[in-house]
Parts: structure tokens; C-alpha cells; sequence
């Protein structure tokens, strides 16, 4: 006779019962791995997990000059969104997140390697190409965010909004100024080449 | 909960006493199972929440980390789970009882007078560190010694990676190699990622890999010739921690020397194997309670 508390359908773990794999526990197994798989599968796929160096922002200031082979590190579109501003040895800018697309780790900027210079993420040897982004070396999925920089005509350096890994900076800015003001991006074009009309425009019945 | 005759019927189980028929029925208390189930969900619960505490509401969650990240949980459940049962059969009830005796013998005055390596040798127990009643050779000793620190070492850098707990930013001009090592996004130290430090920070696992590759090896070469017992001496748990410890060289191999070829295959294969480990664990029959406690049941 037992009572409730005594664990008659557990036995010790040193029992004999415990000390075989069963088939049943087998079924378990692979049916929390496949379980699992999936529901991480859609939780990855549903977003949850934010994305670093997206999102639009205000323009930011970032440098008052930024001299040929200089970088500056600034946060954006949040503080807390590391970002890298470098201006190449051609005057050229490029501006990326400094969150790599592998484990999250900081990256370097590295201007002895490649032909003009790469970022590197010392975690796993991950290496991005310092014009595009894209992943050159290493275990990262994808490329870098992108942050857009413009130069004002004094040589102000300003980030004006980001582009996910694999997007030219005007589609994403034009998809931000989208989601923020569609007036505004239709009047900057984002909709396309506006064509002024060149003759009589006939009503439409 | 629905409760069966026979749970309720017997003399000396549940009984409970006459209650006015408006009352809500009373329920039967739970059963160990029941209990088990309720402790392990529990322990899940509490550590998704220091996990998306942890890593800044998942800021510094990678996807890379999330099937590690959900295995532990998995393996949360089933430790919580098998140690409620364990406790709550005869032989973990005492054993309970006699680590509380040795604890607080190794704590109070007296103890510490009369034993004063009482609770080293307590936290060497709860480790499941070596003895040297326990190895036939000194070999056997420091192999199991090192393979026990490896493990060690291994979890308490694999476990805050995986829950987004450590984070590595840059820190002063990107264009040097100054890295920043954060906990829970505070700072822990700084370092230099061209150095030897920063190389040893970042190859942390595969220096450990290393070690628990030549231990689990020779563990495993041994057989039958090293003492039987314990849970890092069961061959399914050296044969799981040597295919971890390999693919994890494996993807280091692929950074260092092939430029990161190959790299997401083996980053799928090593995932899967420590998946299937750390599922595979808590409820394996290599998980036997603190060593040191059963041998001394039969005293008084």
C-alpha cells in the first residue's frame, strides 16, 4: 500500500527500471527535438528577435568633418545601435552597423586587408566588404546592415536611415520615409520617376 | 484534475473529511509525477525569463544562439523534473538529509574545528569531482579531474553565450582592436583582440574541446580498466562529449584554416549534437545523485 506522496510509478534513477533507454523515451526525444525545431523555426520567422541596426530615425549628426581614412562610431537609429561611419581613401563614404550578422559580436574596421580595407568581427573571423557590406569571409548569413550617410555642404557628416542586409540604401530609406510620412516619399520619388506631363492631358471618361 | 476510485479509495491514502455540499470539491494532493511536471515547467519559466532578462529583452540574442538557448530550457525541465523524483524517493530523501547534516556540520565552528576540509570535500561531492577511492591509477585521476574542469569550464562559457548573457562589443577607435566583454550589458573587461588574451577569450571553448577531446579519449581507450561509476564515466556521456567537443573543432578549423568554408553545416551538426545532449542528459540513466552521499547511508 502507498500513498500518494511515495513514488511508486518513479522509481529510484539507480532501479533497474531507469537503467534502459526505452523506445517510448526515444519517441520523446525526437518528438521535443522536431517540437522544438519548429517552434523556434516560428519564433525566429515571426520576428521576435529584433534586428540590429534597423529601423528609421531622425537624421543624426554624427561628425562636424571626416577626413579621408578617418572613421567615427555613433549610435543609430537608437543609442544603443552601434554604427560605424568610415570615409575612404576616395572620399567615398559607407556607413554599417557594428553588430555582426553571426552571434552579435562587435566588428572592426580593419584598413590593411582587402584592396581598400574590410570589416572584420574577431569572434569568428567573419569579413565584410567595406563598399557593399556583403560577407566575404567567415560564418556570417548575411551582410551588414547598412546606415546611409550624406554630407552636407559644410562637410557635416549626417546618417539619414538604414538598409537591411542586402538592400540599396535608397530602397531602404525610401521604405522608412514610407512607413513615416507616404506624402513625403512620393514627393522625394520613392514611387518612381515623377514625369511631368509634356502636353494637353485628356479627361478620362 | 480528474482523480480515479482506486487513488481515493484505499484506507490510509487520500481521505478527505466531510464538507458541506456546497463547497467546492476538495482535490487529491499531487502526486510525485504530478509534482515533478509542476517543478520542472517552473524552472522553465524561470529561466526564459533571466534569459530575455538577461540578453536585454533578446538584444543580444543571436538566432545562431536560440537552439541552444531552447535546449537548455529543455534541460532545466528535465534536471528540475528528475530531481524532484529523485528527492522524493527514499534513497534522495536520505540523501538530503545527509547532505544537510554534512552541510551544516561544515559550516558550524565545531565542524570546521574537527574537519576543516568538510566543505571542500562537500563542493568536490556536488561537483562530481574525482576521488582517489574512485580511480585505480593516477592517470585515471587526472584524466577525470581534467575532464570534470573541462566540462565545467565548457558550461560556464557555453550557458551565458547561449542565454545572450555575454556580449562582445568594440570599444575606443574601430579602426584599433580594443573588444569589450559585457555581462547582461554591463562591462566585465576589456582586451586587446589581437592579443593572446583576446585570442584565448574568443577560442575559450576549443581550448576546453581540446582537453575534453584527449580526457573523454583516453577514458573511452581505457574501458574497463578505469573504475565504473559516475556520470562522466558512462560511455554515452564521453562518447556525447567527445562528438561535441570534435565538431566544435571542426568549426574552428573551418574559421582558422578554410576561411569559414563549411562552416553553417558544421555549425547544424554541432547544434544538433549538443541538442541531443542536452536533452538526452537529465534523463539518461548516467545521471546518478551526488556521489558521496549514498556510501554513507548505512551509517548511523
Amino acid at each position: 500500500m502507498t500513498s500518494p506522496e511515495e513514488p511508486r510509478e518513479l522509481p529510484d534513477a539507480a532501479s533497474p527500471t531507469m537503467a534502459t533507454t526505452t523506445r517510448r523515451d526515444c519517441l520523446r526525444l525526437v518528438a521535443t527535438l522536431s517540437g522544438g525545431l519548429a517552434v523556434g523555426s516560428t519564433v525566429v520567422a515571426a520576428g521576435v528577435l529584433p534586428r540590429h541596426g534597423d529601423g528609421g530615425a531622425d537624421p543624426l549628426k554624427v561628425a562636424d568633418q571626416l577626413a579621408p581614412g578617418a572613421t567615427i562610431t555613433f549610435g543609430y537609429p537608437t543609442a544603443q545601435d552601434r554604427a560605424i561611419g568610415i570615409r575612404l581613401a576616395d572620399g567615398s563614404l559607407a556607413g554599417y552597423s557594428t553588430v555582426c550578422t553571426h552571434m552579435a559580436c562587435g566588428v572592426l574596421w580593419r584598413p590593411d586587408r582587402g584592396a581598400v580595407g574590410e570589416l572584420y568581427c574577431p569572434c569568428h573571423g567573419g569579413a565584410f566588404d567595406v563598399r557593399s557590406g556583403d560577407v566575404t569571409a567567415g560564418p556570417p548569413p548575411r551582410g551588414l546592415p547598412k546606415v546611409v550617410l550624406v554630407e552636407d555642404p559644410a562637410g557635416g557628416i549626417w546618417a539619414i536611415g538604414t538598409a537591411r542586409s542586402g538592400e540599396s540604401e535608397e530602397h531602404g530609406v525610401c521604405r522608412q520615409l514610407h512607413e513615416r510620412d507616404p506624402d513625403l516619399a512620393h514627393q522625394a520619388g520613392c514611387d518612381g520617376p515623377t514625369v511631368a506631363p509634356t502636353g494637353p492631358v485628356k479627361e478620362q471618361t | 484534475m480528474a482523480v480515479s476510485e482506486q487513488e481515493v479509495s484505499g484506507p490510509g491514502e487520500w481521505d478527505p473529511q466531510p464538507r458541506p455540499p456546497w463547497a467546492e470539491p476538495e482535490l487529491p494532493p499531487r502526486t510525485v509525477g504530478q509534482r515533478a511536471v509542476l517543478v520542472g515547467v517552473l524552472a522553465s519559466l524561470t529561466l526564459v525569463l533571466a534569459i530575455v532578462a538577461g540578453s536585454r529583452g533578446l538584444r543580444d540574442l543571436d538566432a545562431a544562439q536560440l537552439p541552444y538557448a531552447a535546449a537548455t530550457v529543455f534541460l532545466a525541465f528535465g534536471l528540475a523534473h528528475r530531481f524532484t523524483c529523485w528527492v522524493n524517493a527514499p534513497a534522495g530523501r536520505r540523501s538530503v538529509q545527509l547532505l544537510r547534516l554534512r552541510w551544516r556540520s561544515a559550516t558550524s565552528w565545531s565542524g570546521l574545528r574537527a574537519e576543516p576540509l568538510a566543505l571542500p570535500r562537500l563542493a568536490r561531492d556536488l561537483l562530481g569531482l574525482p576521488q582517489r577511492a574512485d580511480s585505480p591509477s593516477p592517470a585515471d585521476r587526472v584524466a577525470r579531474h581534467l575532464l570534470c574542469w573541462g566540462c565545467l569550464a565548457a558550461a560556464a562559457i557555453t550557458f551565458p553565450l547561449s542565454w545572450g548573457w555575454l556580449s562582445f562589443t568594440v570599444s575606443g577607435d574601430p579602426a584599433g582592436s580594443g573588444c569589450l566583454l559585457r555581462l547582461w550589458g554591463h562591462r566585465l573587461f576589456g582586451f586587446d583582440a589581437d592579443g593572446l588574451v583576446g585570442w584565448a577569450v574568443f577560442h575559450g571553448l576549443a581550448l576546453v574541446a581540446v582537453l575534453v577531446v584527449a580526457t573523454a579519449g583516453f577514458l573511452l581507450w581505457r574501458g574497463d580498466r578505469a573504475a565504473t561509476g559516475g556520470l562522466l564515466l558512462n560511455p554515452l556521456v564521453l562518447t556525447a562529449l567527445l562528438t561535441l567537443a570534435v565538431t566544435g573543432l571542426l568549426l574552428t578549423f573551418s574559421e582558422l584554416a578554410l576561411h569559414g568554408a563549411g562552416y553553417q553545416f558544421l555549425a547544424v551538426l554541432h547544434a544538433a549534437s549538443v541538442v541531443f545532449a542536452l536533452l538526452y542528459l537529465p534523463f539518461s540513466t548516467a545521471l546518478r545523485a551526488p556521489r558521496g552521499t549514498e556510501r554513507r547511508h548505512d551509517q548511523p
